[in-house]
């Protein structure tokens, strides 16, 4: 017998699940198990009428080949939803009311946590997010005896999660997953706007901060501070091509380059033209709406950028908001600057290095980082008290002692920018984190050519990034300005130790040298590098702003947060690694002296200074020409790839101890090369190219010594001494008695070319003949 | 200053705030808020009536960067170590203010002299520098006589000291008697010192130093010699001095309808300092109640004794015709009345540039003891004039160059120069 009004009841089901729009599944799923305890209906013979039924509707909606005309997850999501009918009508029928709100209770009071067993039939892979988080916190809640046995359909779930929010790198799940808390996810989760994964720069981020939070020790953990961040997820920027017409420049990266340089204005033209969905307007809106008039930095963060093996740095935008306008005014700035970042996915450097990289044909998205800016107000500015980047190995070793696998960090007043991004004229402290307060230049006068002049800000009156002067901030009320700038009184430095009106400012010059001498700044940052290099398997290069706290006594702390962490990928090239087998007779130089780690590759000429000719010229005047002569020919090479060997130390200022020549006479050549040992003139030190190291490192230019006397140097004098001079090819009509030597490698074995390979690991640095291709 | 419980803290606390005005290097401030050496050490004297007592002593050397640590000797019967503690933090600020090359220091015995014999006070400063002199001498520490101490004193630990060192060093002590390695001139160095200060006030304000009135407070050493210094020196009038009448136990300000003469009245002064005041009244002098003189219609209020004088109360009864106060004495005005004369724009030489002078020749006595060579009185003076005109000009500089009152100028000049010495002999 069917009770009366059974129908009124099915539907007084079907609305009262309504309510519960996740908790309804499992709801439903405890009361199709009553039906078949009960024996109303078997699992079997629910399943073949919930099959029949849904092909019955398929024809209801005009499909007549059911198994054909539809795609595999309609057709789920189809079967799922007359399951569900099906059995708020089998319910609704055959059991009482008061049996169905029982297990309503039930369910919502376990918040699913009993049911774990029941749900292990679906399959993680294609489960929803939010059952996957529910599934995961319940597991989490469960007792340790309990919760032991449930560890491998944890970590299951975890996975698909890190790799449908976070990153599919299977380099990065595979260490992400041994870290990540399902807390961690789920504060990801609710941090995120929009579908799809938040990206390299984000994922980096996060893993960073949870490793050092797990094997950190105290003093590290507390130090530690985590940027207020949100995400975009990857899929909007595709929602926002196709709602705006855009899709059409999605085969950019097929065209031919000049195309893509050419085409490149007109895109982002479009893009910028382009608006959001209204509900991801308001979501903008409401986040900025918390976030109050903090100023934002809204980052890239592709799903190939920052990631385990590829680096893609500066290929991608990043934009700061000042965020100080009216909300309309800071989402419209918001906005664009997402849309901006959006068509850097196209923009020409990007397309042609993943070209180059062969990574053009990965569906690469863009998902978007935004961080609340690291900083404090200081009058009308918004600045950290430093930042920079740090790696933990050291490449640039300017004193045999520095030790390299302490690390290594660019360290700026101001915003990270200026750190970040090489600016040519202005520079930062370079910090040997084994040696903190070793500078590369040995004179005041030098540190202070080699000073940082100018800090990046954020204006917060123009409601604009800004570059400004740094003595615009040298202020007696600067808080932290004695750990920032030291006092050049004439021939040497001293801290700031008192500080009255502004008149020295003139005297002042930003060494950050306090900051390193006072706070923990450089042991910490070098122990957290060293950290995350164990942990990644792979060296590490970050991003950081560091905040001193109580500066006012005499042991101030310091604060450091990191904006982002990626390996250093390139380390693990085979670039950088001498290659095996090299033949004896291939090899033109060899020098075991402190190693820098990179690759010079298809060099084609060698400007060789003779050490016996320099030495017996015979007036200091001879010897000024010939480093005008390495000027105009550095001038004349600029479209060739050639390095510098002399004797004694490149730019120094006694022509006793080397080539006196300045940075704007050999800023072509890749690497400056000093000869000393016997029979060379006074055999001076070799200075590691001191004289300007940081031009040197600004761009890129290797400074090696080949110490004649070391056991195992090669040095092939036939190669240096007998070979023609091509110096009147560049410069006509010049010759120099021999002294300076232009040899062109292919003189020396034709189609070859030389390959300078610096191989810290080894501690060698080769060159050799490669044969050209 | 030897009643005040917390001097230290005081004087800690003074300190703090000026080196936050100079915003200073914690890590310095913290090597300066306390003393570089204190010394505290047991003197026994065989007393006239056979006995033994024993005194305690102290010596607090508190930076000697600039120079041997300089400062007096106190024999006071409230003599803490924090005490002596504070006053040698300020002999360092005050010997920097001067710019005389020398450090802070001061030491002391709690006793009452009064209460021992011409001999014990002997047997007690020969005592006091039997335990001490491994750590003092012309290039260590030079000690003064201060309060409860004298010149003849400053000649037996002389002595003391020669004996034990075995050569003559008058150089040790400074304040001896003149004749006994003693400088001309350190009688009127701290009231002419302050009338130095006084005319370069004048000239910065433009005051014409000859038109000019001073009520001067007290008539001791300071006093006379700031009543003279601005008669003779600068030709200005003296419209009053007060003065502790001992017989009356009582204090009374002198003055006179057409000013006072400083020298008549030095005539008529007792040793104690008490003035005549029979024959005052005869010469036409008028003899007020002893807080009368900050009444007085005057441009410049010379405060030349006690702490205190001019206080949140006593500030009021200032003459609006008051435009500069030089602080003769040392403490004279309260943190209250500070205020008031700043929201009144009145120019205040704070006490330890205005009373520098008897620093100063002390220097010079201890210079003219090195060489071995004695200056005359003018040439002392002069030497004096040329110091303080500089110390005063250099105060007013970082007074005007970083907009701060002339007191936490003068500290912060002295304080800047303590570190800068530090820094070039690489102690920070």
């Amino acid at each position: 017998m069917f009770p009366a009004a059974s129908s009124d009841r099915t539907l007084a089901i079907y609305l009262s699940l309504a309510q519960y729009p996740i908790l309804s599944a499992p709801i439903r799923k405890r009361m199709r198990r009553e039906l078949f305890e009960r024996g109303i209906t078997k699992p079997a013979a629910f399943e073949a009428e919930a099959r029949e039924k849904a092909i019955h509707t398929q024809a209801l909606e005009g499909l007549h080949d059911p198994f054909m005309e539809e795609p595999a997850d309609v057709w789920d999501l189809r079967l799922t939803r007359v399951r569900e009918h099906l059995t708020d009508f089998y319910f609704g029928y055959n059991l009482p009311f008061d049996l169905f709100e029982q297990i309503v209770r039930q369910v919502l009071q376990e918040r699913g946590a009993e049911s774990i067993t029941d749900q292990i039939s679906f399959n993680p892979e294609l489960a929803p997010q939010a059952m996957l988080f529910e599934q995961a916190l319940a597991i989490d809640k469960l007792p340790e005896n309990q919760r032991r046995q449930q560890m491998a359909r944890l970590q299951e779930i975890k996975v698909v999660l890190i790799r449908t929010m976070i990153s599919d790198q299977l380099a990065y799940v595979n260490i992400a997953k041994q870290w990540f808390t399902i807390d961690d996810l789920n504060q990801i989760r609710t941090r995120k706007i929009g579908q799809g994964k938040i990206g390299g720069k984000a994922a980096g981020m996060l893993l960073a901060y949870r490793i050092l939070t797990e094997m950190g020790d105290d003093e590290i953990r507390n130090g530690l501070h985590m940027p207020e961040s949100y995400f975009i997820g990857a899929d909007l920027t595709y929602t926002f091509m196709a709602l705006n017409g855009l899709m059409h420049w999605a085969d950019q990266k097929y065209k031919l380059e000049e195309q893509i340089r050419a085409e490149y204005p007109k895109l982002q033209e479009e893009f910028l033209a382009g608006l959001f969905p209204a509900d991801i307007l308001d979501k903008f809106r409401t986040l900025l709406r918390s976030i109050g008039n903090q100023p934002l930095i809204v980052r890239s963060s592709s799903l190939l950028e920052d990631n385990f093996g590829t680096s893609f740095a500066g290929k991608y935008e990043s934009h700061f908001c000042p965020n100080q306008g009216s909300l309309e005014e800071n989402l419209n700035d918001f906005t664009k600057a997402i849309i901006r970042i959006y068509s850097s996915i196209m923009n020409p450097d990007a397309l042609l290095y993943r070209r180059a990289k062969g990574l053009q044909d990965y569906d690469e998205r863009m998902a978007i980082l935004i961080q609340i800016v690291e900083g404090e107000r200081y009058e009308r500015y918004f600045l950290p008290h430093a930042a920079g980047v740090a790696f933990s190995r050291n490449m640039y070793r300017w004193s045999p002692q520095i030790r390299r696998q302490d690390g290594f960090m660019r360290l700026v007043w101001g915003l990270g920018t200026r750190a970040v991004d090489r600016v040519g004229s202005d520079y930062p402290r370079l910090v040997a984190l084994s040696h903190p307060l070793l500078y590369p230049e040995a004179s005041t006068k030098a540190i202070r050519r080699y000073s940082q002049q100018e800090l990046d800000v954020i204006d917060l009156h123009e409601n604009a990034f800004k570059t400004i002067s740094a003595s615009e901030l040298m202020r007696p009320s600067y808080p932290v300005l004695r750990y920032l700038v030291e006092v050049d009184q004439g021939g040497y430095l001293t801290p700031l130790r008192i500080m009255l009106s502004e008149a020295n400012r003139d005297k002042l010059v930003v060494t950050m040298e306090e900051m390193l001498r006072r706070t923990p700044l450089a042991r910490r940052m070098s122990t957290m590098l060293q950290i995350l290099e164990k942990h990644y398997l792979s060296p590490v290069d970050t991003e950081f702003t560091a905040y001193v706290l109580n500066p006012d006594t005499a042991q101030p702390d310091i604060q450091i947060t990191i904006l982002q962490c990626r390996p250093q990928s390139h380390l693990q090239d085979d670039d950088v690694r001498l290659p095996k087998n090299l033949r004896e007779e291939d090899i033109i130089f060899s020098t075991p002296r402190m190693a820098p780690e990179g690759r010079i590759p298809q060099i084609r000429y060698v400007l060789f200074v003779s050490p016996e000719c320099y030495h017996a010229l015979p007036t200091q005047t001879a010897r000024a020409e010939l480093g005008q002569t390495i000027g105009r020919l550095n001038a004349a090479l600029k479209a060739e790839r050639f390095i510098c060997v002399g004797p004694g130390r490149w730019g120094t200022t006694n022509p006793d101890l080397g080539v006196k020549i300045g940075y704007g006479d050999i800023y072509h050549s890749r690497s400056l090369i000093e000869l000393t040992g016997q029979g060379i003139g006074l055999a001076p030190e070799a200075s590691f190219g001191t004289h300007f190291f940081q031009d040197l490192v600004e761009s890129n230019i290797f400074p090696l010594a080949i110490y004649l006397d070391d056991p195992g140097v090669i040095f092939r004098r036939d190669f240096f001494y007998e070979l023609p001079d091509h110096l009147p090819d560049f410069l006509p009509g010049e010759t120099h008695g021999q002294c300076i030597r232009l040899i062109k490698v292919a003189d020396f074995r034709a189609s070859y070319h030389l390959e300078l390979v610096m191989d810290a690991d080894e501690g060698l640095s080769v060159a050799f003949l490669e044969r050209d291709r | 200053m030897s009643d005040l419980i917390n001097a230290f803290q005081m004087a800690q606390a003074q300190f703090d705030h000026v080196a936050k005005q100079l915003n200073m290097d914690p890590q310095v401030a913290e090597i300066l808020r306390w003393p570089s050496r204190e010394f505290k050490f047991e003197i026994p004297v065989r007393m006239d009536d056979g006995s033994i007592r024993l005194f305690f002593g102290y010596r607090v050397q508190h930076n000697d960067v600039r120079g041997p640590a300089k400062g007096g000797i106190r024999f006071h019967p409230s003599e803490t170590l924090d005490t002596v503690r504070a006053l040698a933090m300020w002999m360092t600020w005050k010997c920097a203010v001067a710019d005389i090359p020398l450090g802070g220091g001061k030491g002391g015995v709690p006793v009452d002299p009064a209460t021992l014999s011409v001999t014990e006070k002997e047997k007690l400063c020969r005592g006091w520098v039997g335990q001490m002199w491994r750590n003092i001498g012309p290039r260590q520490d030079v000690p003064a006589p201060d309060v409860g101490t004298t010149p003849q004193m400053m000649g037996w630990m002389m002595d003391e000291y020669s004996k034990l060192v075995g050569q003559y060093t008058p150089g040790v002590i400074t304040g001896k008697p003149v004749g006994g390695g003693g400088s001309l001139g350190r009688t009127e160095a701290t009231g002419f010192g302050a009338i130095f200060a006084v005319r370069e006030a004048m000239k910065h304000l433009k005051i014409d130093p000859a038109k000019s009135v001073v009520a001067i407070q007290g008539f001791g050493n300071v006093s006379q010699y700031a009543a003279i210094g601005f008669n003779k020196l600068l030709g200005g009038t003296v419209a009053c001095v007060s003065y502790w009448d001992r017989a009356d136990r009582a204090a009374y300000t002198v003055s006179h309808p057409k000013g006072v003469d400083p020298k008549f009245l030095q005539s008529i002064t007792d040793q104690y300092g008490s003035i005549d005041k029979e024959q005052a009244r005869k010469a036409g002098y008028i003899i007020e109640e002893g807080d009368a003189w900050i009444t007085k219609e005057a441009d410049v209020l010379l405060p030349g004794a006690l702490e205190g004088q001019i206080n949140a109360e006593s500030v009021k009864r200032v003459s609006s015709r008051v435009r500069i106060v030089a602080e003769g004495a040392n403490g004279p005005t309260t943190p209250e009345a500070d205020e008031v004369f700043k929201r009144n724009n009145i120019f205040v030489v704070p006490d330890f540039l205005c009373n520098a002078g008897g620093v100063t020749v002390s220097y010079f006595e201890g210079v003219q003891n090195d060489m071995n060579y004695y200056w005359t009185r003018e040439e002392v003076l002069q030497r004096l004039d040329t110091k303080m005109t500089q110390a005063f000009n250099s105060v007013l500089e970082m007074s005007e160059g970083e907009k701060v009152f002339m007191r936490d100028a003068a500290y912060m000049v002295a304080i800047n120069r303590v570190v800068k010495a530090m820094e070039l002999r690489g102690w920070i």
